[in-house]
């Protein structure tokens, strides 16, 4: 046991270690000079002259060797500091957590609503397969991964607030104005979870000790309610649990079309106005993110399950 | 599956031949700004008057040229690499499947972001930077599929008799190996073309993306979103192109992913 958690904290911390140095590496992805990069931005496009450009070089400390560049840049990180915004000159850690709030609050109200109606949708589409429910389910997932979500959420607004001013299109606090975003949200939430209910549902109620149930002459509902769905649960519960890393990714678009004043729209900001430490920072903190939330579902996982200490 | 084909076939041939589907989609008319859509406008028209339908066929070509090479680009990196991890084994594989990991573990419309925020700096924003950003995070999920097929192919017997008869590395890859990886990547490749379509046209809704005029659909969808309550046809029509192609490769991939028989969690 202790074996497996070690192996596994070790190789997060090499996943942790690879990520984090693409991200530093993303301001040396632009071709040329990085020093005369970040004066460009500074400076709104003033070219700057050789002796400006050899003192910002010394000060940032960007004439020394690279590794040791992305040493020093660690080491500031691991103590929580990710430099300052250029934009606004305050700390990027400062910036971000003003407006972790507002992304948590969709993310989880969403992430909730569409974990619920994924888990009674799947578990319908199973039980009835090839029957009506079966088919909604079907096209419903379908139909949510070939949607994008800012021409859905696009869609909302244009019916719901434009048309019918029901509930506005963007703002921050109320009620009305967190439900075309979580709705947008769960639609597309619901299409891979509610995919994967139904495929584990399936998968467990052909097993033998299901087929042993039924010739027993068990109801259907006790067989499903008891037999299968507590076997379904765990690999379930794991899967939603890791797509809790990708909360990012339906955020952005989501967080942009609703003017959401969320991490990811200061993100997107922060590119436009090529704002690099802030860049940086989000490529490593969402990936972080995701690192830590699949680890924490692994070790826990073998927590409950000892056969997955073994296998790997 | 057919249903699926089918659409592929509409945008494939509307892509193509769009010089003799539509009209000029850059012709600019002032005096015939946000029509609604009619006979003389199928789709009505755009903020600047240009004949929408044109802009939306021509969006397909732009779509399908970039969604194509994206997946051939890494479909063909992301296979090598994998096969090559996986094949070898040992400290490759140490090393290749940690960068897997890695890769695996960004998110990845926040890199391809970043990238073409970054690049688009000093290079302006072209389709190259496009495709190369968006491949950048791509291939990975070929590398994965690949690679653990891989390693599966070569515990069996036919490979060890293979080897035991002293045929070379490369003849293995090539007559035991691919063949046998040849089926999941294909579907793979199909089922992946929708999302990247996805990728590119967020990229274009957000302004960093193929830049106006050049018609893709969601840079159209980005200046129709300022449109909704005049005209929302900007809006609706590209992106029922971008939902309906999306949906026409998922269903011929799953489609193929049934024929072919390929293992339902090897890709989902």
């Amino acid at each position: 046991m202790l074996e497996y958690i070690a192996k596994r904290i070790v190789q997060a911390v090499i996943i942790l270690l690879g990520v984090s140095f693409l991200s530093f590496s993303l301001l040396y992805i632009f071709p040329g000079d990085p020093a005369e990069l970040i004066f460009l931005v500074n400076s709104g496009g003033v070219p700057p002259t050789p002796q400006e450009l050899e003192e910002l070089r010394a000060e940032l400390g960007l004439n020394k060797p690279l590794l040791i560049q992305y040493g020093n840049w660690l080491s500031k990180i691991l103590k929580g500091d990710f430099g300052n915004s250029w934009n606004t000159g305050r700390p990027v850690i400062y910036e971000i957590s003003q407006r972790f709030r507002a992304s948590a609050e969709l993310f989880l109200l969403s992430f909730t609503i569409s974990a619920i109606i994924s888990f009674i949708l799947g578990i319908l589409a199973a039980m009835n397969k090839d029957k009506v429910i079966d088919h909604i389910c079907r096209t419903i997932s379908l139909l949510g991964i070939s949607i994008p979500n800012f021409f859905f959420s696009l869609m909302l607004i244009w019916i719901f607030s434009v048309e019918l001013h029901l509930f506005p299109s963007f703002g921050y606090g109320k009620l009305e104005n967190y439900i075309l975003p979580v709705t947008a949200w769960v639609f597309s939430g619901i299409s891979i979870k509610s995919r994967f209910v139904r495929a584990t549902m399936l998968e467990i109620l052909n097993q033998e000790y299901i087929i042993a149930a039924k010739a027993k002459g068990l109801p259907e509902r006790v067989i499903v309610l008891k037999h299968a769905l507590r076997n379904a649960l765990i690999p379930i519960l794991t899967y939603f649990s890791t797509s809790i890393g990708h909360l990012v990714l339906g955020s952005i678009m989501i967080e942009v079309v609703f003017a959401w004043p969320g991490v990811a729209r200061f993100f997107i900001f922060s590119v436009f106005t090529r704002d690099f430490p802030v860049v940086q920072a989000f490529v490593l903190l969402s990936s972080v993110a995701f690192i830590s939330v699949n680890l924490i579902v692994d070790l826990s996982y073998a927590l409950i399950d000892p056969r997955v200490r073994y296998e790997r | 599956m057919n249903k699926g084909l089918f659409i592929i076939g509409v945008v494939v041939f509307a892509g193509v031949f769009a010089e003799f589907i539509a009209k000029d989609p850059y012709r600019v008319d002032m005096s015939n700004r946000l029509l609604s859509p009619s006979l003389e406008h199928f789709f009505g028209t755009d903020q600047l008057g240009r004949d929408l339908f044109s802009r939306v066929v021509y969006g397909a070509r732009t779509s399908l040229f970039l969604a194509v090479s994206i997946t051939i680009i890494s479909m063909i990196f992301g296979s090598l690499f994998g096969a090559v991890s996986g094949y070898f084994g040992g400290i490759i594989d140490d090393v290749f499947g940690r960068i897997i990991d890695i890769f695996l573990s960004i998110p990845d419309l926040v890199l391809n972001i970043a990238l073409v925020g970054i690049l688009s700096l000093s290079y302006g924003t072209s389709p190259l930077i496009i495709i190369f950003s968006i491949a950048f995070t791509n291939w990975v999920s070929y590398a994965r599929i690949v690679r653990g097929s891989v390693l599966s192919i070569k515990e069996h017997e036919f490979v060890l008799a293979a080897k035991a008869i002293g045929a070379s590395n490369l003849y293995i890859l090539r007559k035991h190996i691919i063949p046998n990886i040849i089926g999941p990547v294909i579907v793979l490749a199909t089922l992946n073309v929708g999302n990247v379509i996805i990728a590119i046209s967020s990229l274009g809704f957000l302004g960093l993306g193929i830049q106006p005029p050049t018609p893709e659909w969601g840079e159209i969808l980005n200046s129709g979103k300022n449109y909704l309550e005049t005209a929302p046809w900007i809006m609706l029509f590209p992106g029922f192109a971008i939902a309906v192609t999306v949906l026409g490769f998922n269903i011929f991939g799953e489609g193929l992913r049934d024929v072919l028989d390929v293992k339902k969690e090897i890709i989902e």
